[in-house]
């Protein structure tokens, strides 16, 4: 994986008419996340005396892209997913879509062979450890790391 | 009226399938994490046990945070993003680098012109922090391909298309 050059200041504005319009600025690669809030404020401070509409979102990204991918596998199909349903420690249940699941991960006898998961598969029980890093929410609560079911979604 | 951050990295993992089809998954971390440490943790954790769910390949990935307006505010009754302020600057490469600036106030424009009035106090501020060292001391924009953006060219305004508008 190589990493872009530059990461990104994306200041994202809001019209009255709720159109909104993207400017986006770059600052080297290795600015820290806390220098790179720094001057996006700064930045944002001078953008928005300029304009009239609403900045309603500032959003720093940094980006990687595979130099050399190998094709995918001749079976993979990405309009065919993997959910993963996913109990935390409050009992709430949290949902994960793997794209191009590999077959492997489903059940391969009985009623549900090729539709649900397989929790005993190597490659399933494997995954914990991406739950245990630990993932969240969007809105920063534990997601949970106990894989309670799934299934093929299509 | 406030820019709330939110408590979390994304990490978007893009996959792309053998016709060329791709889908995302993302992934939220806590904020106190350093970008290193997320890195390792997509490159050491991540995506190695992605790729033992999936068949499709990763073709790249982000990290990003954001802050967002947290109050049910307005913008002024004139504001249209599909008028900009377009900055042409010239890079150290030799490039052309342009910022679209949304909504550009129509008392910055020289009248009976569609061109900036780059005298005017607050034109001359964003000009200066992009082209001088001296405004912004920890980093100064850059193109993306990461090249000094010396000079600028031209600042005019112009109607140009924008997201759901």
């Amino acid at each position: 994986m190589g990493n872009a050059p530059t990461a990104a200041i994306k200041l994202t504005f809001l019209d009255r008419d709720q159109n909104e319009a993207q400017v986006n600025f770059y600052v080297p690669y290795s600015t820290t996340v806390e220098q790179a809030w720094a001057v996006a404020d700064a930045i944002a401070a001078r953008v928005q005396v300029l304009s009239n509409a609403l900045l309603w979102r500032i959003q720093l990204v940094w980006k990687w892209t595979a130099d050399m991918p190998g094709p995918a596998d001749v079976d993979s199909n990405v309009r065919r997913a993997l959910l993963l349903l996913v109990q935390a420690s409050d009992e709430r249940i949290n949902a994960l879509l793997v794209p191009s699941p590999r077959d492997s991960v489903f059940e391969i006898d009985g009623r549900y062979a090729g539709v649900r998961v397989d929790l005993d598969n190597a490659a399933v029980s494997g995954f914990v450890s991406v739950l245990e890093l630990p993932l969240l929410t969007p809105d920063g609560g534990a997601f949970g790391t106990d894989i309670i079911t799934g299934g093929l979604s299509l | 009226m406030a820019l709330v951050r939110k408590p979390t990295y994304n990490i978007t993992i893009n996959l792309e399938d053998r016709d060329k089809n791709t889908s995302t998954l993302t992934f939220y971390v806590n904020i106190t994490n350093t970008i290193v440490e997320i890195i390792t943790a997509v490159e050491n954790v991540i995506i190695p046990r992605l790729i033992d769910l999936t068949n499709a390949i990763v073709r790249g990935w982000t990290i990003s945070t954001s802050a967002e307006e947290d109050d049910n505010v307005l913008a002024p009754e004139p504001s249209d993003v599909q008028r900009k302020g377009v900055f042409s600057f010239s890079a150290a490469n030799g490039a052309s680098y342009v910022i679209a600036v949304p909504s550009i106030r129509n008392d910055l424009v020289v009248d009976r012109t569609n061109v900036l009035d780059t005298s005017n106090p607050l034109v001359s501020s964003f000009v200066d922090m992009i082209v001088s060292e001296a405004v912004l001391a920890l980093v100064r924009p850059r193109t993306y391909l990461g090249s000094d953006i010396r000079r600028l060219e031209k600042a005019v305004k112009h109607h140009r298309r924008s997201n759901k508008g």
